[in-house]
């Protein structure tokens, strides 16, 4: 195991562990909106304002382990 | 539609499909037939962060080109204001009418979450944030927009026959006299710049990590009116950079004359058509080179536009003054007195140490401890703050450069139609990145005014 390697498992695995965050997050906002669609209807604009201001903030998490596996697969 | 016509339509996109297939990189991949009036580019990760910059790049305030792409966008956003509301009538038009909506669904976002007053105080900073960053993002589609990660065309230049170079013919040239051509690191490691005596162009006489002894020869003078002239390094040292590029300045420039030595005489080799930028050689002067042979590299220039938001300098210039809004709406709104407070929240801390100077020992100790733990809520809610910045600058680069990358692989993978549906997502996301800025600016401002309207 060379530094070559390493340094392409470390870009892989922060990419990889650190969308997982963002994904289960993204799973939970989906949950929560579809429910709450399911039982009120009529809210049905503000729900999805929110929830699309919400996932794009998980969303940034995300970009945030994506812009450190870039850097390592450039600098490192 | 008719159905005639949507059937056309797909048959053509499917032959796009199929032919981008083929000539992208995919197709190179599983070796099928290359299309060769595809071109797919090189891509090579450089300058990430930041735009080139395009003019006084050696200056020390370098016009990149994301900055000039920030001014045509606030160019456009003016003269898009301008037209819609030069002539405006009771009954709007479609331009007036389009932009009086929009403004009036901006308008009623900010007070339902600010409130009518403070919505209207807050609304031009915000709407400035949101419509900047999404015509940013909006603007950045178009096809004049380089990409964000530089695409360099590397064209590699190999000569026609086999023979002995003669002569380069691309020089570097000074534009003007006492120009740095070269950078010196002496043995103490101090930097010593080489100064050409006039400009014009000239030729390198030692390559890069080359020691040289003082009055060595670092460049001599070419085709100008002091031609031979040699440029003596001051001092002695390890050269570090040599400044000056060779440029490619027009189609088909001659780069080099190779004597084939047979009945072709000398032959020149000349530059790719319509493709300038900086050369590279990889022959010396008298070196032999055979057929086929590389004998230079040509690096395309940098685009003159690429999206502003994809530079850290931008976002973090803009998520600098929304903190410094934030900030400020927070001082005005509550008082000095109340802003401070949550930073530097030393009340509890002397009311603890009163009470244990008049001896009540264990009320004074509790409230002590009750004090410095409110001491050090302070400081973590200052570092919140000032998180903030950082997450603001790095949310709307790093969306807007992920979009890019994406749209670029799309492209690279099978060229034209792959590349189509993310540009929709890409204007989705462009709305919804401008939402966020502008929508948390204005979360995070209520927020700071409101605390103090509860407090009194």
């Amino acid at each position: 195991m060379n530094a070559e390697m390493i340094k392409f498992l470390a870009v892989g695995l922060t990419g990889s562990i650190g969308l997982l965050g963002p994904a289960l997050g993204l799973g939970l906002i989906g949950y929560a909106t579809v429910t709450a669609l399911g039982r009120n209807p009529e809210a049905r604009g503000a729900i999805l304002t929110n929830m699309i201001l919400v996932a794009a903030l998980t969303e940034a998490v995300g970009i945030y382990a994506l812009i450190v596996s870039i850097i390592l697969a450039m600098v490192a | 539609m008719s159905r005639r016509g949507c059937g056309l339509i797909g048959l053509v996109v499917l032959i796009l499909f199929i032919v981008g297939l083929a000539g992208g990189a995919i197709g190179r991949g599983m070796n099928l037939p290359n299309i060769s009036i595809l071109k797919v580019p090189t891509l090579e990760i450089e300058s990430f962060f930041r735009g080139e910059a395009v003019f006084l790049t050696d200056g020390p305030f370098p016009i990149t080109n994301t900055l000039i792409a920030s001014w045509v966008t606030i160019l456009v956003a003016t003269l898009f204001a301008f037209a819609a509301t030069r002539k405006m009538k009771i009954i709007p038009g479609r331009l007036q009418g389009l932009v009086e909506m929009a403004m009036e669904a901006l308008i009623n976002f900010i007070e339902s979450v600010a409130g009518h007053k403070n919505g209207r105080r807050f609304l031009p900073v915000i709407a400035t944030i949101f419509i900047f960053v999404m015509f940013n993002a909006y603007l950045a589609l178009l096809p004049i927009y380089g990409p964000s990660i530089h695409v360099t065309v590397k064209s590699e230049i190999a000569t026609e026959k086999a023979g002995t170079v003669v002569e380069l013919l691309v020089h570097p040239i000074a534009e003007e006299a006492d120009e740095s051509i070269a950078v010196i690191e002496t043995a103490d490691g101090a930097r010593e710049e080489v100064k050409i005596p006039a400009a014009g162009d000239f030729e390198y006489r030692v390559a890069v990590r080359e020691s040289v002894s003082e009055g060595q020869p670092v460049a001599v003078m070419m085709g100008t009116t002091q031609a031979g002239t040699e440029v003596l390094a001051p001092v002695a040292g390890t050269i570090m950079e040599l400044t000056v590029e060779r440029r490619i300045e027009e189609s088909e420039q001659p780069i080099a004359r190779i004597d084939t030595g047979g009945e072709d005489g000398v032959i020149v080799v000349n530059s790719p058509k319509d493709k300038l930028g900086e050369l590279e050689y990889d022959v010396a002067v008298n070196q032999p080179v055979s057929t086929d042979d590389e004998i230079a590299v040509l690096t395309s220039t940098p685009p003159l536009l690429r999206s502003a938001s994809t530079d850290i300098n931008m976002t973090l210039a803009m998520a600098l003054l929304a903190v410094l809004f934030i900030e400020l709406m927070g001082l005005t709104g509550r008082g000095f007195k109340h802003y401070i407070s949550e930073y530097i929240n030393v009340g509890e801390l002397f009311r603890g140490m009163k009470l244990f100077l008049k001896g009540k020992v264990v009320d004074g100790l509790m409230a002590s401890v009750t004090g410095v733990i409110n001491v050090i809520i302070g400081g973590l809610e200052f570092i919140s703050h000032m998180t903030r910045m950082v997450s603001f600058a790095f949310r709307l680069f790093g969306n807007m450069t992920a979009g890019e990358i994406l749209v670029l692989s799309a492209t690279f993978l099978i060229p034209w139609i792959m590349a189509m549906p993310f540009y929709g997502l890409e204007l989705l996301i462009g709305f919804i990145q401008a939402l966020i800025f502008g929508g948390l600016t204005l979360v995070f401002a209520s927020i700071a005014v409101g605390h103090g309207s509860e407090e009194h």
